[in-house]
């Protein structure tokens, strides 16, 4: 072989820089869109406030754990008929493996959902704070165990004065991380992920409606359980998404009115604790997914 | 015309190299389908080696299992040395593609965006040949590639494939949708590029004619394999046109020549044959059967090519 110099690889940091600019430009139309609704629905809040100054709200917290869902919603908007590991693209003919390229492309689209959950929760508490709203004032909470999430006397159970920690300003950040990256591994696992989707969602409702009809109920006996420890559970999908500060139920207690109950304290340890174990496990079905992209793999065959 | 019932056994040796580019026993499966079927090829240093053959008959595939954007189910790729598929981003970092497809990927984005991004990918990336290729190509840095002409987006692809200065050039029917005023000018600068940069190209194309120029190195290639592959003087000086005169009574379809190609009647008493082999030794078997070569001819590259696709396959 002659003496020759080979061209150098491009630097993993010089590969993140540009497909973040890159992701940047593809998500500015998103941007442009998601900005002219907030600011539609801010002065729509605010005229509300000047019509009627009397009744500031507090500062619907709740609606936090809707944010998570932007997560899910930034794969589908890259997603859709763009560049992706399965179709044949000039991307991948560029000197980085495909899996590591796929990879460093989803983590480069996550510096912007980041900068969109930041720019959001802004928006939201300033314009909040501007039609008069305060944070909401300590209240008190029923406080149902997990291992009995839904007792039979409700309102014997313990009650504590609550109000707002600090922390829960970074769950949209962590929970939009999550499912960002559960979402980017359907996208890179599967060919059709609108057709995955749409297709267990599909199976599920003929399966109950199967049950329901066939009186094979008990079909669900274990499902249940395991769904709403999956939804409720300490580290559950309430946990990631608000902290397990939204109220699992209200209660009608005995002596009249009604209480907000938790499953659980929402405290920052277990939210952290279950922000960290969604968000591996997301990170994990990445990889596991990319490993579909080696190179070589068949994106050009169309097969 | 009536062709040779078989091929020539074409020479497929190019010495021992080393070479640019090198398939050795190549084999690539897609299902039951059989793209390529253990296929030899080598491309030595410098060399503008072009690729012909029929539609499927796996140029395309070849290319990509050299980039490894296809793994070869069996047998080894190699360019400048490095094994494709197991370090498919060096190769490709030493290649210069333009893909088959009419595409850039990005719709949506500027095309000098889109050279900016390509840029970031080959740190030899070159602005000075980038700015003098767009100026050449009129190639509008403002425009959005999903916008552009078919043969703009070409220019565009032959742009990126240059603008890094790749030891290695794969050109995949680098000409299709230019109109002929695009396609002279890109060739030329093509033909200006080679001379200054110290490059390997290897083309696949049905259009020879257009880039019979550039080319030094000639392979054909059907249904997956390689049916041989030369030098082009060599292809000149052993595949040539005979025209001879017959003697009255002779019944050229029931003559056999080693070598044939084709044959064709001409005016009169007198034949058309294509023949591979040696000029004289091809002139002393006409004589034998009693025909006079009045000339031999070599054959454009494209004509070669022509009349040796046109052959059937030794069993």
């Amino acid at each position: 072989m002659k003496d020759m110099e080979f061209h150098p690889l491009p630097s993993t940091g010089d590969v993140f820089k540009e497909q973040t600019r890159t992701m940047g430009l593809a998500l500015r139309p998103l941007g442009i869109g998601v900005a002219i609704f907030l600011v539609a629905n801010g002065a729509f809040v605010l005229y509300r406030s000047l019509v009627d100054p009397a009744t500031p709200a507090p500062l619907p917290t709740d609606a936090l754990a809707w944010m998570s869902f932007v997560g899910m919603g930034l794969p589908l908007f890259l997603g859709r008929g763009s560049v992706t590991p399965f179709r044949p693209g000039l991307p991948w003919t560029l000197p980085v493996g495909r899996a590591r390229h796929a990879l460093i492309r989803v983590a480069a689209a996550w510096i912007w959902l980041m900068v969109g959950v930041g720019a959001l929760l802004v928006w939201y508490v300033g314009v909040h704070l501007m039609a008069g709203s305060a944070m909401r004032e300590p209240m008190l909470y029923l406080v149902a165990p997990f291992s009995n999430p839904r007792p039979a006397e409700p309102g014997s159970l313990p009650t504590v004065l609550w109000s707002f920690p600090w922390w829960i300003w970074l769950v949209p950040f962590l929970a939009t991380t999550a499912l960002y990256c559960w979402t980017s591994a359907l996208f890179l696992a599967t060919r059709h992920p609108g057709r995955w989707l749409m297709g267990t969602l599909l199976g599920m409702f003929l399966l109950a409606l199967f049950a329901n009809r066939t009186n094979f109920i008990h079909l669900f006996d274990w499902v249940d359980p395991a769904l709403m420890g999956l939804l409720e559970g300490r580290f559950g999908f309430f946990t990631l998404t608000a902290g397990g500060a939204v109220p699992a139920a209200w209660v009608d207690l005995p002596a009249g009115g009604r209480m907000p109950m938790f499953v659980g304290m929402p405290t920052f340890g277990r939210w952290l604790v279950a922000s960290g174990l969604w968000i591996s496990m997301g990170i994990g079905l990445m990889c596991l997914a990319a490993l579909r992209h080696r190179d070589g793999s068949g994106a050009w065959s169309g097969r | 015309m009536k062709t040779s019932p078989m091929a020539p056994t074409l020479p497929v040796n190019l010495g021992e190299g080393p070479f640019a580019l090198s398939a050795d026993n190549v084999v690539k499966r897609y299902g039951s389908v059989t793209a390529l079927d253990g296929l030899d090829l080598k491309v030595p240093f410098g060399a503008v080696y072009v690729l012909v053959g029929p539609n499927g008959a796996g140029k395309t595939t070849l290319l990509r299992v050299l980039m490894n954007l296809e793994r070869s189910s069996d047998g080894q790729a190699a360019v400048l040395g490095i094994d494709a598929r197991q370090d498919g981003p060096r190769v490709r970092a030493q290649i210069g593609y333009v893909p088959e497809e009419h595409s850039l990927g990005y719709p949506w984005m500027k095309v000098g965006r889109l050279l900016d991004l390509c840029s970031a990918y080959h740190p030899t990336w070159d602005p000075e040949i980038t700015a003098r290729l767009a100026a050449e190509l009129e190639i509008n840095p403002a425009r959005r590639c999903g916008q552009l002409s078919k043969g703009t987006v070409r220019r565009v692809q032959l742009l990126l494939a240059l603008a890094h200065r790749p030891p290695v050039l794969l050109l995949d029917e680098p000409t299709d949708g230019l109109d002929h005023v695009a396609r002279d000018r890109m060739l030329e600068f093509l033909a200006e590029y080679l001379v200054d940069t110290p490059t390997t190209a290897l083309i696949s194309t049905h259009r020879v004619y257009e880039i019979e120029r550039l080319v030094d190195h000639v392979g054909v290639i059907r249904e997956g394999r390689l049916l041989g592959q030369m030098p082009l003087e060599e292809l000149r000086r052993g595949l040539r046109r005979y025209s001879a005169d017959i003697p009255e009574g002779w019944e050229p379809e029931e003559w056999e020549m080693e070598g044939m190609v084709a044959l064709r009647p001409g005016l009169g008493r007198s034949i058309e044959c294509t023949v591979w082999g040696e000029e004289e030794r091809v002139v002393a078997d006409f004589a034998v059967a009693g025909a006079n070569v009045r000339e031999s001819a070599p054959l454009s590259v494209d004509e070669a090519a022509t009349t040796l696709l046109s052959t059937r396959e030794v069993s």
